[in-house]
């Protein structure tokens, strides 16, 4: 039997190491907002091998301009599909990142605040239940 | 050893993908995530150039406001994989 992780949490610390100090990492939407926020939560996936799990992952960036949210997401694109591939995550690999969806200008209906949005599948190793 | 070579019947692959069985599994996964995803969204399904395809799109303000906010067709992907 495996126990998958909590991929949301693995990738919120994960980017918070990787992202500048000015920009705040989480899967809740903070009140109040951030001017540099990036939002990460699983929105589904199922398990891809017997060992592996296929996380659907949403990212959100949300700045306060439109060409900073556009900027922010496109780095977390590069650390997650170029950089994150192959590591260790709190004992669990990361053997693939893929693109499902690519960025997409999704202004927050509520606030109208910017936010650039896309969703990626990362495969990731369980470990064997105790 | 001997090497084998595979020639795909290109013809065969299409009629297969064009298939009322293709479309017909196809819209089905579609009805799912439109049914899983809520009110608003709307399914479809219809056999093109070289394959069947389907998808699902925002009908009404409410769906859209919907992704919008709360990603609800993104979330009912998985809906469509059985």
């Amino acid at each position: 039997m495996v126990v998958f992780p909590d991929v949301e949490a693995l990738l919120c610390t994960w980017l918070r190491t990787h992202l500048p100090t000015t920009v705040t990492v989480g899967n809740k939407l903070p009140n109040p907002r951030p001017d540099l926020f990036v939002l990460v939560q699983r929105h589904g996936g199922t398990r891809y091998t017997v060992v592996t799990d296929a996380a659907q992952i949403g990212l959100e960036c949300w700045a306060v301009h439109d060409y900073k949210a556009h900027d922010l997401l496109q780095q977390c694109r590069w650390l997650l599909l170029y950089c994150l591939p192959g590591r260790i995550l709190d004992g669990h690999t990361v053997y693939r990142v893929d693109e499902m969806g690519g960025p997409s200008n999704l202004p927050d209906p509520i606030s109208s605040m910017p936010r650039w949005v896309m969703e990626l599948q990362v495969h990731v190793r369980g470990t064997a239940a105790a | 050893m001997k090497r084998v070579r595979i020639v795909l019947n290109r013809k065969g692959v299409r009629d297969l993908l064009r298939s009322p069985e293709v479309l017909a599994d196809l819209k089905r996964r579609a009805e799912a995530i439109a049914a899983a995803a809520g009110d608003g969204m709307e399914p479809s399904a219809m056999v093109g150039k070289n394959r069947a395809r389907a998808s699902v799109i925002t009908a009404t303000h409410s769906a859209r406001r919907a992704e919008a906010v709360t990603r609800a067709l993104t979330r009912a992907i998985d809906a469509g994989r059985n």
